[in-house]
């Protein structure tokens, strides 16, 4: 494979990973605390978490580009047109592919479990650690697995915050768009059919751990 | 434990202004739907619900302070039970044992009383609803709380294993000295259990006090069962093989029964049942029936059930009995309150526990 060729698949592995990485650490612990949550806050918290999966990208792109850009309220982090500003985006954009399963998963438990655990002493961050996190993991880890395919398959968010720059912000779905435009079919086949492979994978995991789940 | 509660319940108030009893077992009974469950649930933390919930010197929560379930840590056992699924059934126990509070009882003496040495290694997902009742209990002790409550606990175990897990609950209880709350909805586990309780109707107290009290007023229920009975603390005084005969020892009464308690000078409750009482105004020595005891004749009420029937209510001086008569021999016996007769108690009688 040329270096062509390998820059974007390494630049999109690396994005997806430490996209799933920071959701793990933030989306899963919000997925608890939704879970545990009533009332409006709940009802209103939720909505906004899904929001990406109904907002065209190149939307909530646009909107990251004014916060983040040069004469933007964040613009003095220079984030835009970087690895961190396409992990900002990346984060917001797979969000609801995190929090959904992990929030099912958690909201599986019944409430009684977390009662026994509070009686036995366990005080809230205790009993998601102990008792949540063990008892939702297959849920967890569908979130984890959906998150890293969706950002490996991510477009317009990272064309709007990202740019284009070769080895620094190119990766995987726009390298496939700019040899397409030029043309170079033969590129464009090698790239989509690994990801093509790679998300079947993916989805195959998710659906066979969710079978396994709902079994034990 | 000093409760001044009110919580709005579908269609009603749940309004509880009382001081339950800090040791021994006490139960909170009435008909379903009547609050029992949300008291539970406040004093064990989970429902705040307005007032106050004082237990012993601790404020647990009034109009300022609220401390939280793990603060509290009381046990709390449910129908459903709450088992971490991602452990096994060994595993659920030492997670109690790691947080327990010191002086509690060995596992071994916790597993043999309620049954499930055998399940020790199974995942919780294989355990029936019986099974996983008497886990959540045996996790509950282990933890060696400063209360227990206990709500239903017993709903999914057969009638059988009802009787040994509560006798040998009994047990336990009395070694651990956890005074325990317990609602209760089957008259079995109430009359074996139970020392005093306090009867909740549409989130109202009807009735508070001992077992007895409970089990004779008027108002409530029990009274008009078919098996209704009191409930009393007698002493093993001695055992004749030949007849196998116990004496049982009840405040200055003496009570003859085919039970065999376990040994010489324990104490047993004794369930002596209304059908199982009789009167007579003579001291019998011809009859069959073995026990004879002075009383004085306190009430005589209409039992609704069955038709023909009165129940009486048996002042001994140190206990009360009651004894269903039919309201011909109350005609034919001339009885009346004040009364002093005999009280006849058949010795095959129920007396045991259960």
């Amino acid at each position: 494979m040329s270096a062509n060729l390998l820059s974007p698949v390494l630049t999109s592995l690396q994005l997806a990973t430490v996209t799933t990485a920071v959701l793990l650490l933030l989306g899963v612990p919000l997925a608890f605390a939704l879970s545990q949550m009533r009332g409006v806050l709940r009802g209103l918290l939720e909505s906004l978490v899904a929001v990406p999966l109904v907002l065209p990208p190149t939307v909530l792109g646009f909107y990251l580009l004014l916060l983040l850009g040069a004469n933007g309220p964040l613009g003095s982090l220079g984030l835009v047109f970087s690895f961190p500003g396409l992990v900002i985006g990346s984060v917001l954009f797979s969000l609801p592919f995190m929090v959904r399963p992990a929030q099912s998963a958690f909201e599986a438990i019944p409430a009684s479990v977390f009662e026994a655990g509070a009686s036995l002493g366990l005080g809230p961050w205790q009993r998601f650690i102990t008792l949540a996190l063990p008892m939702a993991k297959t849920g967890v880890v569908s979130g984890a697995m959906l998150s890293f395919a969706h950002t490996l398959g991510e477009f317009g968010v990272v064309l709007m915050v990202g740019g284009n720059i070769p080895d620094k912000t190119r990766v995987l779905s726009i390298a496939i768009f700019d040899a397409v435009e030029q043309a170079d079919y033969a590129q464009a086949h090698i790239l989509s059919l690994a990801l093509v492979l790679f998300s079947f994978a993916a989805m195959l995991l998710v659906s066979t751990l969710a079978l396994r789940g709902g079994r034990s | 434990m000093k409760l001044d509660i009110c919580h709005r319940l579908s269609g009603f108030d749940l309004r509880l202004k009382t001081d339950l009893p800090d040791t021994g077992i006490t139960a909170i009974t009435g008909p379903s739907g009547a609050g029992k469950t949300t008291v539970l649930r406040m004093i064990a933390g989970f429902v705040r619900g307005q007032g106050s919930v004082q237990f012993k010197d601790r404020v647990l929560q009034d109009e300022t302070v609220f401390v939280p379930a793990e603060a509290r840590k009381f046990g709390y056992v449910t129908q459903d039970g709450g088992l971490f699924s991602h452990l096994s059934v060994d595993q659920n126990l030492g997670f109690a044992e790691r947080r327990a509070r010191a002086g509690g009882v060995p596992r071994g003496a916790v597993c043999a009383a309620l049954g499930i040495e055998h399940l020790l290694s199974h995942r919780t997902s294989h355990l029936s609803g019986g099974e996983r009742q008497r886990v959540c209990l045996a996790r509950s002790l282990l933890a060696n709380p400063e209360l227990l409550l206990l709500d239903e606990p017993f709903s999914a175990l057969d009638e059988e294993s009802r009787a040994k897990v509560v006798v040998n609950l009994q047990g336990l209880l009395q070694e651990l000295k956890i005074p325990v709350l317990l609602v209760v909805h089957e008259f079995a586990s109430l009359v074996s259990l139970a020392d005093s309780g306090l009867y909740l109707e549409q989130g109202t107290v009807r009735a508070q006090g001992s077992l007895n009290r409970l089990l004779m007023h008027p108002d409530l229920p029990f009274a008009q069962k078919e098996n209704a009975c009191v409930v009393l603390n007698a002493r093993f005084a001695e055992y004749d093989s030949r007849f196998a005969l116990a004496r049982l020892r009840i405040g200055q009464h003496f009570i003859s029964t085919s039970a065999r308690p376990d040994h010489l000078g324990s104490t047993t409750r004794i369930r002596i049942r209304a059908n199982d009482v009789s009167i007579s105004c003579q001291k019998q020595s011809g009859s069959s029936i073995q026990n004879s005891i002075a009383v004085k004749l306190l009430e005589i009420r209409d039992s609704k059930q069955p038709a023909g029937q009165v129940l009486a209510i048996l002042d001994a001086g140190d206990f009360k009995l009651m004894a269903r008569l039919t309201k011909r021999s109350v005609v034919e016996l001339g009885l009346k309150p004040g009364d002093q007769v005999f009280a006849q108690i058949k010795a095959s009688a129920a007396l045991a526990p259960d």
